[in-house]
């Protein structure tokens, strides 16, 4: 295909330029610019907030009154403790979830993808699905409900169950090491169903002579799995992996929010509430401009690596 | 070929950014300060009927609480009535712009931000440290004195005794509103269960005044007895915030240097030894389960709330309304369930050995602050309308006569307006009686008479049935008075407090959190710890601040004088103390003050 354009192309451009084809095709250019405003006026025009991060800004004066204090905020940031605090929690709490959170569809859609009873398999789907349409705010308010140490019917279904006849008092939201790891487990529960869809999609184009070619070969359900599926959905599970890996240092900033309470803050303050109780709690717009213009520059940098890395292993990438 | 290609894109990349810098500056209109040409408004014949030969428009923010089944708060039977009896007078177009209460800052600095032509006229904030860090960033025009007798002769007349609040460095810039007394939020204790469990309660229950001890007991009772079922907590309890009172711990008298120190709502003293044995305290009634286990998951008091309203709670306070809904609750739940105020709890002055009632803290006396915006080009209409709702006061409190309200005789021949309860037609007032459109110049009803206003608070806000705890929170808070005592103001801006304010505010609640939870004998190790912590994190700062203005403003003779009761003079309080009163508890280090600096 490479070599198809190299020859074929040069020999038109060194005639015609770009006057003839936008003459030829303006309605397709016209077509073109309207995203491209759109683009530009949503997505670059308020780069320039951006500037923010280099200013001791005071709203009132806007950007022409504001001081220009250069890398100033920047220093402040990195010498502020409670930074680095919220980078190790953003980052472990990310890494924790990408270890429980990414491979749980994958598993979820291949035994989805077995199930032969249709409206069986669907009911499952539909199930499965459900809350990702639940907010947070409504799942930890559940979750408060069920898990509460004095209160909540887990804690005392356990107590039945281990005989003590009252509630087990497991802090499992009010404890911080119980606490992160009910952070996880809440957002697979939530997030596993939604995220089978992709795959799923990915399976259904996987060529069915293959699982053929597989039962001739005497391959059994997980041979079959482990050899045509898997292969079969593995360029898909790379994109999803690197544009995962870009989202290691962003944080929700709903779940951390809406799930954190006073007794857990040494972990549950991430990137996203540092960013809100410095930016908006305190009117210091310019630290929390710095510090999301920071979370976005390494996030570029992790998908860009990780785009690399997945090149050098032959797969497609995402540039 | 390549070059070119280069050139080209450089180009575009300049053009584009030349573009978007100057949109971005020319969208947001000239941002020098409007100049007012002072002799020409002050020419102005007859500001009463003064007509304006062209129509200018004055914006008034207003705030927007979300009440469900309300009008728009910019657009109502009220605003419009705003519009046609003052500003069609006038020539003047009213518009209101809506700023949500639960995040007015970061509302009202967006729309600083923005296009000039799109700015409020006014700003104000009923927090004063916030009010001088507006007026310190050059949100506020000056006010003019003379300008104001002129243009709002009655309003000047009736704020004229708040006029020593409205400065900032020497300069007027707040228009004050007044703030009448308010007995309106009651503390209250299952009366029912009081009794049953051998106490007795005064039937007059400003009279229930008793010691510390006494109050654990009653307390510790609600527990043992279970009188709320199995699950009998008996106090209401949430997680505190920046304004964390410790008056039952502070001496009394205080120190004027402690007041200014210490005294201050909009973050926790957290190294104050007084605050340290409030901690002490709760971290008691932790300890001893008579509080809510889960009390630190309770952020804005609604399981509080909702554990009294189903009646398994024995205390709770709350603004008392008419529809109080907590009260119709409980009442459904446990129809037998009585109230009384909570009694007074005398607390020891330090190493006196006698209890004493200590009062707590006293409302400013003013209420809301209000600064002109710096880009307000016609400052005397805003004057104009804060006269006018000056004088219209009564009909915007209680809307028309015969229809929203009618004059009830309260005793003694004297009459005040009582709304008619329910009106649903069009001249319905909106949220809480227009409050939030009269509470520029006044935060409530004021007849000039006690005994009206004492009416007034009554049917304003007393359930049927409840009128006594009104009436005796009334009786308490005259006999108390003299107690009670304000936070200190500063008359500059404490710029380190409002730096490091929420980051002080989030690990204060952290370490309350574990410092009432904790086992006692673990309690001074841990206080120590987060004390040395918090210093560093911030508070170190905002104490040197505060030195440095409370010994400029000593210095100068600018605190207030007299002081006000319950304060007495650094030498007074040394000569009665010996030292300087309440101490803070935990101090850096020289080394660590200097590490600090660094």
């Amino acid at each position: 295909m490479k070599t198809q354009t190299n020859m074929a192309a040069p020999a038109v451009k060194r005639k015609k330029g770009f006057m003839f084809y936008l003459k030829r095709d303006w309605e397709l250019y016209a077509l073109v610019v309207i995203p491209l405003i759109f683009i530009v006026v949503f997505k670059f025009l308020p780069l320039l907030g951006l500037s923010i991060a280099f200013m001791d800004y005071n709203p009132i004066l806007g950007f022409s009154g504001s001081k220009f204090v250069g890398f100033d905020v920047f220093r402040q940031m990195f010498t502020s403790p409670d930074f680095y605090v919220a980078l190790r929690n953003t980052i472990v709490l990310n890494i924790f979830d990408l270890i429980c959170g990414f491979p749980m569809p994958i598993i979820l859609a291949i035994l989805l993808n077995e199930i032969t009873c249709a409206w069986y398999k669907k009911l499952t789907q539909t199930i499965l699905y459900l809350p990702h349409f639940l907010s947070w705010v409504i799942i930890s308010a559940i979750a408060y409900q069920l898990f509460s140490p004095s209160t909540g019917i887990v804690n005392i279904i356990i107590g039945a169950i281990t005989g003590t006849g009252e509630s087990a008092l497991i802090p499992f939201l009010t404890e911080k090491w119980h606490w992160a790891v009910m952070y996880i487990l809440l957002a697979v529960w939530q997030s596993m169903g939604w995220g089978t869809i992709i795959y799923l999609a990915a399976i259904t184009g996987i060529n069915s002579d293959l699982y053929e070619a597989a039962d001739i070969d005497g391959a059994g359900r997980f041979g079959k799995i482990w050899h045509v599926t898997l292969p079969g959905i593995k360029p898909t599970i790379v994109v999803m992996l690197i544009m995962a890996l870009g989202r290691l240092m962003g944080s929700n900033f709903e779940r951390v929010q809406a799930l954190s309470n006073t007794n857990v803050t040494d972990f549950s303050e991430v990137i996203a509430t540092y960013v809100y109780r410095v930016g908006l709690g305190a009117n210091k717009f310019n630290i929390s401009t710095a510090v999301g213009l920071f979370q976005s520059v390494v996030g570029l940098v992790l998908v860009l690596l990780s785009d690399r890395v997945a090149k050098a292993l032959g797969e497609n990438g995402l540039v | 070929m390549k070059l070119r290609k280069v050139i080209s894109a450089v180009l575009c990349i300049s053009a584009f950014a030349a573009l978007t810098t100057s949109l971005a500056g020319c969208s947001l209109g000239n941002r020098a300060p409007a100049v007012i040409d002072k002799e020409a408004v002050m020419s102005i014949p007859d500001p009463e009927n003064y007509v304006y030969p062209d129509q200018i428009t004055i914006r008034i923010p207003i705030y927007d609480r979300g009440q469900t089944g309300q009008a728009p708060v910019t657009d109502n039977y009220w605003t419009d009535y705003v519009q046609k009896e003052f500003g069609d007078k006038h020539n003047i177009k009213v518009d209101f712009i809506s700023i949500p209460r639960a995040g007015e800052v970061t509302k009202f600095n967006q729309l600083m931000a923005g296009k000039v032509s799109r700015q409020p006229d006014i700003i104000f904030h009923y927090d004063y440290p916030q009010c001088i860090t507006y007026a310190k960033s050059g949100a506020f025009q000056t006010v003019d004195t003379d300008m104001l007798k002129k243009f709002a002769p009655d309003y000047y007349k009736a704020t004229e005794e708040l006029d020593q609040y409205t400065y900032v460095n020497g300069e007027k810039v707040f228009l004050a509103g007044r703030r009448p007394r308010a007995y309106n939020f009651v503390s209250v204790i299952r009366r029912d269960w009081v009794e049953a469990n051998g106490y007795t309660v005064p039937d007059n229950s400003a009279d229930w005044i008793i010691t510390q001890e006494e109050y654990y007991d009653i307390l510790k009772s609600f527990k043992e007895k279970k009188n709320g079922g199995p699950n009998t907590i008996p106090m209401a309890f949430s997680l505190p915030n920046a304004n964390f009172s410790n008056h039952g711990y502070r001496n009394y008298p205080i120190s004027a240097h402690d007041w200014a120190m210490f005294a201050d709502l909009s973050v926790c003293s957290f190294t104050w030894e007084p605050t340290y044995e409030q901690i002490k305290y709760n971290n008691n009634l932790c300890n001893m389960g008579l509080v809510s286990n889960e009390w630190y998951l309770d952020k804005d008091g609604k399981q509080s709330k909702e554990r009294f309203s189903s009646g398994v709670q024995g205390t709770y306070g709350f603004y008392l309304t008419k529809e109080s809904a907590e009260i119709s609750a409980l009442l459904q739940n446990q129809p037998n369930a009585k109230l009384s105020l909570t009694p007074s709890v005398k607390t020891e002055n330090e190493g006196s050995g006698e209890s004493v009632l200590k009062g707590g803290r006293a409302d400013n006396p003013f209420g809301l602050m209000t600064g002109i915006n710096v880009h307000c080009k016609h400052p005397e209409a805003i004057m104009m309308y804060y006269e006018w709702l000056q004088d219209n006061i009564l009909t915007m409190q209680n809307g028309i006569e015969g229809i929203t309200y009618n004059m009830t005789d309260v005793g003694n021949g004297k009459q005040i307006p009582v709304l008619v309860d329910g009106y649903d037609g069009v001249e319905r007032l909106n949220y809480n009686a227009n409050k939030d459109m009269w509470c520029l110049v006044i935060e409530g009803r004021d007849y000039g008479d006690p005994e009206l206003n004492r009416a007034a608070q009554v049917y304003t806000y007393a359930p049927k049935g409840y009128e006594y705890l009104i009436e005796q929170n009334y009786e308490r808070s005259v006999e108390n008075d003299h107690l009670n005592y304000i936070d200190f103001l500063f008359d500059r801006s404490i710029d380190s407090l409002s730096d490091k304010g929420s980051t002080l505010l989030n690990d204060w609640q952290k370490y309350a959190t574990d410092l009432f939870n904790c086992k006692s004998e673990e309690l001074d190790k841990k206080y120590q710890t987060y004390a040395k912590a918090y210093l560093k994190a911030g508070y170190q700062q905002i104490l040197d601040e505060k030195e440095a203005a409370y010994q400029d403003m000593k210095a100068n003779n600018k605190l207030p004088d007299p002081l006000p009761e319950g304060v007495i003079s650094d030498e007074e309080a040394a000569a009665l103390y010996g030292g300087d009163g309440n101490q803070p508890n935990i101090t850096l280090s020289a080394d660590e003050k200097a590490a600090l600096a660094q």
